[in-house]
């Protein structure tokens, strides 16, 4: 039975979506991810937290964008031709995330992601899940909720 | 969500539906003790309650309502009086089953003492009657026992019962209800099997029986319907009275033929036909001559009116959770862009094939957008009952007495709308009853009638709709509100007003006139929230008043709120959307104009001044400023003011979208909307601007 247990454990898999912040190499579950789209053309809100870049439609919806970097306390993420958004849902609300680059699709167990460090690459470690080690570097897994927790008060 | 808890989900908003049906129920009795309908009424929603209560395990509320329901039953045949007490205990009992369907919410701890003591009430209540009873049946013999004429003798009744084919998943077993007819009297029941599939077909959930009854009994027709009172709402149920036992005994039994045309077995025209086919009696009658052919089509056509127009008397309703319907409305929200747009387009591209299928979109689209919009709309006057209630109650409270007359229940508003006026309402009810009308002595040393009066009306007003709340009462001293006003430092104490201004103070935070602080009103917060909340559904307040006479507060409301008349403008690369509702007069602001005020922002419209408010500045938008710019000018809190922008575009169909809660701490921008060509505009609240 326990042996049963284990192997079903280690058949969990998940696969990351990551991407950069600064230097910073993120990921993020796939499935919380629901596209990623370089749409750059963005009404910007007058008085709205300098993290805020602004609002878009995305078919229809309107999806505010948050500087990923900004938030998190790093310089702002620039503008060039690498800048995505991913959107997520949170809360019934689609929310942009602008990072800098994207990277690749990495899969990887769920055992072997290990709880996060103080800091990584100057970004404070409650805003990560876990870490876990890529082939050579370590992949920071974003806690979606915690970094837009504040916005939700 | 487990299976379970929807079933008590679905049950605790049946049961709050069927409590406010109630309390409007019991002041309907109140108003007209003679209302049997009521009356009638009150009792089913009782027996509603109770009913379904212990099906879902609300086996308190149940037991409670059950006391509540015995002496209701007893009201209803005539037994016990509608009496003052009767009335304060059904409305104290129906509270309480409020409070009791909240604890099982756990919301509140249960309170078993009051619970008791109106279970007491009741009883003694029945008690009295059954003394009373005793007491006056030798009086009152020429008294009927009961108007049910059915109730006392020996009746025949047939009884066709259809389930629905869900019936066992929605918690009932139609075996209970055969069997409570069973003891009922003499009974006799056949089941119809002939709705059963073939086995591979049979859904071994659904219920594909009916059943007819013949039961003979003397406990009056009311007490059959009541069996099938949970069922009736999706079942077919008829309900026949074949004959009085005792009577009719001489007429000929009927023929299987009519039988069955009575049952609803078999239209006539399946038996003329039948017959015709077999016997050919249908022709022989025509052949015979005493009938003519016409005259038998004729009376199948009749046939099938009748036939038809009893189908369409059905008109069921359909329970459909709101957020479905938001994103309904949202849809058609992006429709009427959309459209829009292709109506741009082909009005550029002038193609004569192309204009017709665009119009009739345009067409359609309107008429889709109104239908939707209507299906969110509610009359307003489910709010209005229940301020019976609280009129009633509050006025005994404070030995005041006082009609509330309601005008335009039947006015219809957004949902949404609806429930956030809720509390304003209830609080500006209260004021009036509290601060507005006096005493009945008082009332009386000024000439007035005893009874004062609380109206509360609704009425259409072009695309908005307009509540008045308006009381007898002493009215607003507007000397007492500026001396109040100046001491909490509300205005300055030089300052010059109109008596209007003056009595607008009366929202401002913290206001209130009032010596005494009771536990109605009096506390100064209240109307600033009154005029908030109004604000916020995009509506506004006002307050007219005569000292002694009385007060009268207007709100006046957005019939929607997805979907406004904006006016389209630009500031540098960005569109923004002003409500057109508030917009007065566009105009040019020439260089000219900008340096005759020497820097003040300050314009000549037409001899008057205007301030205005450069958006461009206020925005902190830098590049590009074009020579000539424009000004809005808008009505903001009865007064003028110009909001300055480069250009105006025009009018637009604004469905707004709210902005995430990042945007929180923005007070400038109340939403954003979709333009034609996919851009975002910004909706800026006029108000927060000032």
């Amino acid at each position: 039975m326990a042996k049963q247990k284990e192997t079903i454990k280690s058949q969990k898999m998940v696969e990351l979506a990551t991407f950069y912040i600064g230097d910073a190499l993120c990921g993020m579950d796939i499935l919380k991810v629901q596209e990623i789209n370089k749409l750059l053309d963005m009404t910007e809100v007058p008085q709205a937290p300098e993290y805020v870049k602004g609002i878009l439609n995305l078919r229809g919806q309107i999806v505010t964008i948050i500087d990923l970097g900004r938030k998190l306390g790093l310089t702002s993420t620039r503008r060039t031709a690498d800048t995505r958004n991913i959107i997520v849902n949170s809360n019934n609300e689609y929310i942009g995330l602008m990072v800098d680059r994207i990277g690749d699709v990495v899969r990887t167990e769920l055992e072997k992601i290990e709880s996060p460090p103080a800091n990584i690459g100057g970004v404070q470690g409650r805003y990560f899940d876990g870490v876990v080690k890529a082939e050579n570097s370590l992949i920071g897994i974003l806690d979606a909720e915690e970094v837009l927790k504040e916005e939700e008060m | 969500m487990s299976e379970s808890n929807r079933f008590m989900d679905a049950y605790r908003q049946e049961a709050e539906e069927l409590l406010s049906e109630i309390e409007q129920a019991i002041l309907d009795i109140e108003d007209d003790p003679e209302d049997r309908e009521a009356v009638n009424r009150l009792f089913r929603c009782m027996h509603t309650i109770k009913g379904s209560g212990s099906m879902f395990g609300f086996d308190a509320i149940a037991e409670f309502t059950h006391h509540v329901e015995t002496v209701l039953d007893k009201v209803r045949a005539g037994l016990v009086p509608v009496s003052k007490r009767l009335i304060d205990l059904v409305l104290a009992s129906r509270d309480q089953i409020m409070m009791m369907l909240n604890e099982t919410e756990g919301h509140q701890k249960p309170d078993t003492g009051t619970r008791q003591k109106i279970i007491e009430s009741l009883n003694a209540m029945l008690f009295e009657s059954e003394n009373d009873k005793t007491l006056s049946a030798e009086k009152d013999i020429g008294r009927p026992p009961s108007f049910d004429t059915t109730q006392g003798k020996d009746m025949t009744y047939r009884i066709r019962f259809r389930p629905n084919r869900e019936i066992f998943s929605r918690g009932m077993d139609p075996a209970l209800l055969l069997d409570e007819l069973r003891e009922m009297g003499d009974c006799s029941i056949m089941a119809h099997t002939d709705g059963i599939p073939s086995i591979e077909k049979l859904d071994p959930e659904s219920c594909y029986l009916y059943w007819d009854i013949i039961l003979v009994t003397a406990k009056g027709i009311n007490a059959v319907r009541d069996i099938f009172i949970f069922v009736e709402d999706d079942c077919d149920i008829r309900i026949d009275i074949v004959e009085a036992a005792e009577q009719n005994v001489e007429e000929p039994v009927p023929r299987l033929g009519e039988i069955l045309v009575e049952r609803g077995d078999v239209i006539p025209e399946t038996v003329t036909k039948a017959l015709s086919e077999q016997k050919k009696i249908g022709e022989l009658l025509v052949d015979s001559g005493s009938v003519s052919r016409g005259k038998v089509e004729s009376a199948l056509i009749e046939q099938q009116r009748l036939e038809k127009q009893r189908l369409s008397a059905r008109v069921g309703t359909v329970r459909v959770p709101s957020d479905r319907l938001d994103k309904l409305v949202n849809l058609v929200g992006e429709l009427v862009i959309t459209q829009a747009r292709l109506s741009q387009v082909s009005a550029d591209m002038n193609h004569a094939e192309l204009v017709n299928p665009v119009e009739e979109i345009e067409r359609l689209t309107t008429e889709l957008r109104d239908s939707v919009l209507n299906i969110r709309m509610m009359p307003i006057g489910t709010t209005f009952s229940k301020f019976r209630r609280l009129v009633r109650d509050l006025s005994a409270e404070l030995g005041k007495d006082i009609a509330l007359i309601t005008e335009g229940a039947e006015t219809e508003l957004d949902k949404t709308v609806i429930e956030r006026l809720d509390d304003p309402l209830v609080h500006m009810i209260r004021n009036c009853i509290d601060h507005g009308i006096e005493p009945p002595a008082e009332r009386k040393k000024k000439n007035k009638p005893e009874t004062g009066t609380i109206r509360l009306a609704a009425a259409h007003k072009g695309a908005n709709v307009v509540i008045t709340i308006e009381d007898d009462g002493i009215g607003l001293d507007p000397d007492a509100i500026r001396l109040k006003a100046i001491e909490k430092g509300l205005i300055p104490k030089e300052a010059e007003l109109t008596e209007k201004e003056i009595l607008s103070r009366i929202f401002a935070p913290g206001f209130s006139t009032s010596e005494k602080i009771t536990n109605l009103s009096g506390r100064g917060v209240g109307m600033d929230v009154v005029k908030k909340t109004i604000e916020s559904l995009r509506g506004t307040v006002d307050v007219s008043s005569v000292k002694g006479k009385g007060t009268c507060i207007t709100l006046k409301l957005p019939l929607t709120l997805a979907i406004i008349n904006g006016l389209l403008v630009t500031i540098g690369d960005s569109y923004y959307v002003l409500p057109l509702a508030t917009v007065e007069e566009c105009t040019e602001l020439t260089k000219e104009d900008v340096e005759k005020a020497h820097g003040a922002n300050i314009m000549n419209v037409r001899g008057e001044i205007v301030p205005y408010v450069r958006l461009r500045d206020h925005f902190e938008m830098k590049e590009n400023k074009p020579d000539l710019e424009h000004i809005v000018i808008a009505d903001v809190y009865d007064k003028r003011i110009g909001f300055v922008v480069d250009h105006v575009v025009g009018g637009h169909q604004t469905v707004i979208k709210s902005l995430g809660p990042a945007f929180k701490g923005v007070k400038d921008v109340s939403g954003a909307t979709i333009l034609g060509d996919g851009t975002v505009a910004l909706i800026l609240d006029v108000n927060a601007l000032v």
